[in-house]
């Protein structure tokens, strides 16, 4: 069992491996010999089964004639003629033994065929024919006028039957290997039918694969199954192939837009290196301005103060004697360096705003702060009459003085420039949107809206000399929201009021308590 | 093996050999003339008798023994129940008188006159005697003893004068034909 399991997956693997022409011999051959084999099979065995019936005729036949002849040599005690009969018989070889027994059982005559050891056995066969392990026995009356005269017994051996087997055996493996022989010559025709297309099939597949090149093409030399075969293999040799061109050619459009986007990288790599380095060069420059301008401002300061100080005593000890020349002349040294002040100030209050960090910042409630900024606008908005109102406002988390600047600039600037009548000015608040909304209105003369821009620039000033300021106020402005991360514009138009609004993200809320 | 038991074994061949003519020999064995008697019977197994008087259905089959019965009566046993094509077989011993009918005419070693019968015997009858003699004498059939044994010769062509047809399974056996 084990043997047979381990045995049959080798054998069909090792004739899978044989090439195809030689499967066909095989088969060939196989199938040849198993018709054949079974053929022959079949004709001995039936001619085995059929042999004995014809035996047995034969036999019968054999055995009636010899009886109707021996009759008178039985009638007349005739041995000798009745041997002579018998002999006759010698020309079968397989007679083993014949006998003619008289009426009461004793030998009239026998053959004993040459060689054969057995006399005739004594007359105590049952009449018919019997195979036994001898042979077959034949025993039979002798009939004369339809009355017994006495009996015969044949012994017949049954080597014809071996002999006609070994007879088929024989013609059997003659055919056998005629047919193989016939089977061999007629497999090489097979070979050209079958074999050679499929050769064909495999030199195109491996000229194919060494080579790469799809432009191969099997030629067809069948109009069968191989056929069919090779045209689907060109087929798909074809479609292989200008989809091997789609793909050279998509690969080659890739390879192109590779390099260019790589290139397009390249030069943004490098414009981006440039801004950086120029963004850096413009942010050292910037810092380099503005410590300038602090430390100019601060320092000009204490000398600024001399002069203030010393045109003041100039005024207040020469009151009397001096002209009222040198007394203008003092005068506008006086204002010119308030006026000096002031801008120093506020430059200080501009470089301030960028300085420091907020993460030191503080809870700021604007009411309050605002409260600071009215305070310090008292004699402008006294002198003026201006009505400001207000909202409430929220707590933020900032540093005051910068919401000081803002506001108060604001507000200045709305006192400033007012028109005609008493400056009306509204503060209000308002959230929404994830933004804190401040608007501060006024009823002045309002921005032309080209200006609208220009106005949030240092030292950018509409009105010239007729209305006192530094210019920096809107800056200082931009820069305190542009600080806290937001916006501020202006919504105005000539004659009809301004309204600054700046927003400012939520975040920048001071928890409440 | 002594030189005794081997004359002893040849002697037992021999006998075995010679079983049938021994046998012959023993007292229960039928003698000469009831093997005649009995060849006799058995002739009309293997002739054909010409249709005529001696063939007509109905009547007895007759053997006619010519003189001296020489089966000493065993040939009437002998007959008793037999038949020739369905008809029963009837013994006639001739003492001199006209044959009349016969289908076998036996004429006995004691006849003397045997032309006579022989000429008187006509057609159709097959005429059996003793000895080579009596062929000569226009006899069918005659009784011959060969290493005493009885055997018979045949003139066929007389028999085939009287019309009757002898099967060839009896010339085969009969000792010589002419």
């Amino acid at each position: 069992m084990s043997l047979a399991l381990t045995f049959r997956p080798m054998l069909s693997r090792r004739i899978q491996d044989v090439p195809i022409r030689r499967k066909l011999l095989v088969i060939t051959v196989v199938t040849t010999a198993a018709a054949l084999l079974l053929s022959g099979a079949g004709i001995v065995l039936a001619d085995s089964f059929l042999f004995r019936g014809y035996l047995e005729r034969d036999l019968s036949a054999l055995a009636r004639m010899t009886a109707d002849n021996s009759t008178a040599a039985l009638q007349f005690e005739d041995p000798s003629a009745a041997s002579e009969i018998l002999h006759a018989l010698r020309a079968r070889s397989h007679m083993v033994a014949a006998c003619i027994y008289r009426p009461n059982g004793t030998v009239l005559a026998q053959y004993i065929r040459t060689g054969a050891p057995d006399a005739c056995p004594p007359k105590n066969t049952p009449e018919g024919i019997e195979f036994t392990k001898g042979g077959l026995v034949l025993s039979r009356p002798v009939l004369l006028l339809d009355r017994p005269v006495g009996s015969l017994t044949l012994l017949y051996d049954l080597d014809e039957i071996g002999e006609r087997m070994r007879l088929y055996g024989a013609t059997v493996l003659l055919v056998l290997i005629a047919a193989s022989l016939i089977a061999f010559v007629l497999s090489s025709r097979l070979r050209e039918l079958i074999a050679s297309p499929l050769a064909q099939l495999v030199q195109a597949t491996e000229a194919v694969s060494r080579t790469g090149d799809y432009g191969i093409r099997a030629r067809k030399v069948s109009g069968d199954e191989l056929g069919v075969l090779v045209d689907a293999f060109n087929q798909m040799l074809t479609s292989i192939q200008s989809r091997d061109l789609e793909l050279l050619e998509a690969l080659e459009a890739r390879e192109e837009a590779l390099r260019q986007s790589r290139d397009a990288r390249d030069q943004l790599a490098g414009l981006n290196a440039d801004l950086a380095q120029s963004n850096e060069k413009l942010g050292r420059s910037n810092e380099d301005l503005e410590r300038f301008a602090f430390v100019a401002s601060h320092d000009l300061q204490e000398p600024l103060r001399m002069i203030t100080l010393f045109s003041q005593l100039l005024v207040r000890g020469h009151s009397g004697s001096a002209t009222d020349e040198s007394a203008g002349y003092v005068r506008n040294i006086v204002a010119s360096a308030r006026r000096m002040r002031d801008l120093l100030s506020d430059l200080l209050a501009y470089t301030d705003i960028g300085s420091g960090s907020l993460d030191s910042a503080q809870p700021v409630d604007l009411n309050q702060t605002l409260g600071h900024v009215l305070e310090n606008l008292k004699a402008s908005i006294q002198e003026s009459g201006a009505v400001i109102s207000t909202g409430p406002l929220p707590a933020l988390r900032a540093h005051e003085g910068h919401f000081v600047s803002l506001f108060q600039n604001l507000i200045a600037n709305a006192i400033k420039y007012r028109s005609g009548g008493r400056p009306e000015i509204r503060i209000s608040y308002g959230r929404g949107n994830g933004w804190l909304r401040f608007a501060v209105r006024d009823n002045g003369i309002g921005i032309e809206p080209e200006y609208h821009t220009k106005i949030f620039v240092a030292f950018k000033r509409l009105h010239g000399q007729n209305i006192a300021g530094t210019g920096i106020g809107l800056a200082i402005c931009q820069r305190v929201v542009d600080r806290y991360r937001g916006k501020i514009w202006v919504e105005s138009e000539a004659g009809k009021g301004a309204e600054f609004i700046f927003t400012l993200p939520e975040e920048l809320l001071a928890p409440e308590e | 093996m002594d030189p005794l038991s081997t004359r002893r074994a040849a002697v037992a061949a021999l006998l075995l050999s010679f079983g049938p003519v021994l046998r012959a020999l023993e007292p229960s064995q039928p003698t000469e003339s009831q093997i005649k008697a009995a060849f006799l019977l058995n002739f009309t197994k293997f002739i054909e008798w010409p249709a005529g008087e001696a063939s007509a259905p109905g009547t007895p089959f007759p053997i006619c023994l010519a003189g001296e019965d020489p089966f000493g009566g065993f040939l009437d046993q002998l007959v008793e129940g037999e038949n020739v094509n369905g008809r029963k077989i009837a013994v006639r011993h001739l003492h001199g008188e006209p044959q009349g009918t016969c289908g076998i005419l036996y004429v006995s070693r004691q006849e003397k006159n045997v032309p006579e019968l022989l000429a008187a015997a006509g057609p159709g009858v097959l005429t059996v005697g003793e000895g080579d003699s009596f062929l000569d004498e226009g006899g069918m059939i005659a009784f011959v003893l060969e290493d005493r044994r009885v055997r018979f010769n045949i003139d066929k062509s007389a028999a085939q004068k009287a019309g009757l047809k002898l099967s060839s399974r009896l010339l085969g056996v009969a000792r010589t034909v002419r």
